[in-house]
């Protein structure tokens, strides 16, 4: 149940957030409101408009029902980007050789997974992308987010990327792929060889807190590349940042082998004493993260013995969790909301 | 949570195991009812009036539940924010049990 709500809440604020892109992109003002959209790019505007007047509505509907009317809606909810990829397949078509075809087929990989409308864009797309000017191709993909998604998709971007790796702004390419597609291969070559070409592009400090986040397998392979590759002391420091939070991660995997547990750990402290001594003097908001997460591996990692707790219970009898020693204690942080 | 965590204490009850909570709601006698609904037999501590401070905090708890099961000798074992499924949980606990007791006989 409590998941339930979760997802409602993640979904809700998904809404917003495209309600707040619908507001910064106003219809232009010498159109006026009664008039039947005319160019394929007021045909593309009136539909993101009308689709983000539906998420609203729906929002609103949301909050007035409870339990299973509630799913319904929310499955519903979860449901309408297929609805509408059709219709914005559809505008894509018939406008080949305008700009806002490529507009609508982006909106259709976004928002439009599982419709019918789907795979026809992703092909139409990946010609697109091969085609258009770097520029253009670069800023759209700066206003765009995309977890996970078809990696004939991703693969043309890569090569796109590859073709004009010269261009400065293939790095954007680059750090888009390797930001957004967690997934598939595309993503983690991509990562590579910007890591390779552009050490110091201002994207691998996410990429770094992203791979430290554990969000991509042999991650700490690749933050070494990082950090042996930057120059910056801001790059540095994100990777070593990342490097220490992902092994830290894996000692608490190793409750059955107490040794491997001691050496991963001591390597992750030689990389978080590099952020906080070293390579953090310009990013005091890293190295803060880098003394907490020292904190925790000294005193909280799997494998340390359990810091005491001393308090009143319930009905404010003090007690303390080293009473229990001699004891497995399950130690339960719980609330009842 | 609480008919697994209820059946663990009840399955566990002759073994050297113990549950202990850290309870963060704010309003106790609103949960007062809930413990006895529930049949919440096991101690908490108050999050927020423990003697160093806040629990939590000085716990890096970054989510609720957070779950650490500690050894008999006091050794953290396993951590997990959110439950890691009922399965999971019983062989890591029942395996640390078996442990204890066979450093008793």
């Amino acid at each position: 149940m409590r998941q339930m709500l979760w997802l409602l809440a993640a979904s809700l604020l998904l809404g917003q957030l495209a309600w707040a892109d619908d507001k910064k992109d106003p219809p232009p003002k010498d159109s006026p409101p009664a008039k039947e959209p005319a160019t394929p790019k007021e045909k593309y505007d009136a539909l993101v408009k009308e689709f983000a007047t539906k998420q609203r509505e729906m929002i609103t509907q949301l909050q007035k029902t409870k339990g299973e009317e509630q799913q319904k809606l929310v499955q519903k909810y979860m449901s309408m980007g297929q609805e509408y990829a059709d219709k914005f397949y559809k505008l894509a078509e018939e406008n080949p050789k305008d700009s806002a075809s490529a507009d609508a087929l982006f909106w259709v990989l976004q928002n439009g997974f599982g419709s019918p409308a789907y795979q026809k864009a992703t092909t139409k797309a990946t010609e697109v992308v091969s085609e258009m000017p770097l520029k253009d191709l670069a800023n759209r993909l700066n206003r765009m987010r995309m977890m996970g998604g078809d990696p004939k998709f991703f693969n043309a971007i890569l090569q796109r990327a590859e073709k004009d790796e010269k261009d400065s702004q293939a790095a954007d390419l680059l750090a888009w792929l390797a930001t957004n597609d967690m997934g598939s291969q595309a993503g983690g070559k991509a990562a590579e060889r910007l890591v390779e070409k552009f050490p110091d592009n201002p994207a691998i400090e996410r990429l770094c807190q992203m791979l430290g986040n554990g969000s991509r397998p042999n991650a700490d392979v690749m933050l070494k590349k990082i950090l042996e590759a930057a120059k910056k002391d801001e790059v540095k420091a994100a990777a070593a940042l990342g490097l220490g939070k992902a092994l830290a991660a894996k000692t608490d995997t190793l409750g059955d082998n107490p040794k491997e547990a001691d050496r991963v750990a001591a390597e992750a402290e030689k990389y978080l004493v590099m952020v906080t001594d070293q390579f953090g003097k310009e990013s005091p908001a890293l190295k803060k993260q880098a003394e907490q997460e020292l904190n925790v591996l000294r005193h909280l990692r799997v494998g340390k013995e359990a810091p005491d707790i001393a308090g009143p219970d319930l009905d404010d009898k003090k007690f303390k969790l080293s009473d229990y020693k001699g004891k497995v204690v399950l130690l339960d942080f719980w609330g009842n909301w | 949570m609480y008919p697994h965590e209820r059946s663990l204490v009840k399955r566990l009850a002759d073994k050297p195991f113990a549950l202990v909570g850290v309870n963060s709601d704010r309003d106790m006698k609103e949960l007062k009812p809930v413990l006895e609904q529930e049949q919440i037999t096991w101690r908490s501590f108050q999050n927020d009036k423990g003697e160093g401070g806040t629990i939590s905090n000085a716990w890096n708890v970054r989510g609720w539940p957070t779950l650490y099961v500690i050894d008999h000798k006091g050794v953290i074992r396993h951590k997990w924010l959110g439950s890691p499924g009922n399965e999971v949980m019983d062989k890591a606990i029942e395996k640390l049990v078996k442990e204890a007791e066979g450093e008793k006989k």
